[in-house]
């Protein structure tokens, strides 16, 4: 497997703005496509923004398989002797999904059902894709959490006893 | 990569469980799963064999309270254990923010401790990731059975290097340093999430 860009140690900072940005983007390309459900998601399955129908919400789950399957498609293609992996398609019964690379650290998944049709949604996601790398270019990535006008206080101090049993 | 999501007020952290093939590290998520909250914690997912060999992932997202105004969100994963599942673990383990090493303490499964500690070593340098900067605490889980080595050599072998970690001996099946080391991983990584370096020396239980 290829060696790629440490991330970790990092920290992504999404800011309120860049989030409105990254809902903007999504928003439209919804429109444009009629998707159901659209969501940026970090390579570790984090979803970073979302939009669209609130039952296909994520709470972490759809967000760390999408990426793990992802992952592993995108390492098999590698595998195989195609460096250029543009994603994947599910195609449901119900529901179809696909997901598509944004850059090495994000992809997008959209979620949408008949009669939406896939060659639709891949033209208008390559445009959304597009718009989401120039707004990604932005986003700052820092080597710790506490950035001026960040999270204050010690934080980790704070955190003494983070988990015990219920 | 961590991640703060300042709209919604929320931190994002990778935790991932790595060791020694049967070592524990289902059985770890599993307790936690069922003695946290459900308030505090979503579904167990597993990717598992019929038999229950972890295939490909275990995922478990939790979170504590609130710091400062900030909801923080651990996802945490296992690996397969295995020697052959190598590339699936280097994949799982992009992008951590931190790693527990799950040992079994057991007298015979010595070899595969420290060939499964040298590929998780392996597995993080080939993603360009520094061990030596990592959040990391090791436990050597198993230690109610009665082959249990003795905690030093298990140090010894796996503990004896510049870097010491913090180390757990628990029983991952009743409970015993689960949440001990999930909280002392979770302390460094926080700690390295604050300050920018690692936590100035080990804790153990």
């Amino acid at each position: 497997m290829d060696a790629l860009p440490p991330s970790s140690g990092r920290v992504l900072h999404l800011g309120a703005g860049l989030i409105q940005q990254f809902h903007q983007i999504l928003a439209r390309y919804m429109e444009d496509s009629q998707v159901r459900y659209s969501a940026l998601l970090e390579e570790s399955g984090t979803v970073c923004a979302e939009s669209g129908d609130a039952a296909l919400r994520d709470a972490g789950e759809t967000g760390a398989l999408a990426a793990g399957a992802f992952a592993a498609l995108q390492a098999v293609a590698r595998r195989l002797g195609d460096g250029t992996f543009e994603g994947l398609f599910h195609e449901g019964k119900v529901r179809q999904f696909s997901l598509v690379p944004v850059t090495p650290q994000f992809m997008l998944l959209s979620v949408f059902e008949a009669p939406v049709r896939f060659g639709v949604v891949k033209v208008c996601a390559a445009k959304a894709v597009a718009r989401l790398q120039e707004q990604i270019e932005t986003m700052p990535i820092t080597g710790r959490g506490v950035v001026e006008g960040g999270l204050p206080g010690d934080f980790a101090q704070e955190a003494a006893a983070l988990f015990r049993q219920a | 990569m961590a991640v703060i999501n300042h709209d919604k007020r929320e931190v994002t952290f990778k935790l991932v469980y790595c060791g020694t093939p049967m070592g524990g590290k289902t059985a770890n998520l599993s307790y936690i799963h069922r003695n946290m909250g459900a308030e505090r914690r979503g579904e167990l997912v597993s990717l598992a064999t019929a038999q229950d060999r972890t295939l490909f992932f275990d995922f478990l997202p939790v979170h504590t309270t609130s710091i400062h105004g900030y909801r923080t969100k651990f996802m945490i994963y296992t690996v397969p254990g295995q020697v052959g599942y190598s590339a699936t673990r280097q994949m799982v383990l992009r992008g951590g923010d931190g790693v527990v090493f799950v040992a079994d303490s057991q007298l015979d499964r010595m070899e595969e401790n420290l060939v499964a500690w040298q590929g998780m070593q392996r597995n993080l340098a080939d993603n360009g990731m520094a061990f030596a900067e990592l959040p990391a605490v090791l436990q050597c889980n198993k230690r109610d059975l009665p082959d249990a080595a003795p905690l030093p050599y298990l140090e010894y072998l796996l503990n004896a290097g510049p870097r010491r970690l913090a180390v757990f001996p628990a029983c991952a099946l009743s409970g015993v340093n689960v949440f001990a080391t999930l909280n002392a991983l979770a302390q460094e990584v926080l700690h390295r999430f604050h300050y920018g370096s690692a936590s100035p020396g080990p804790r153990s239980a």
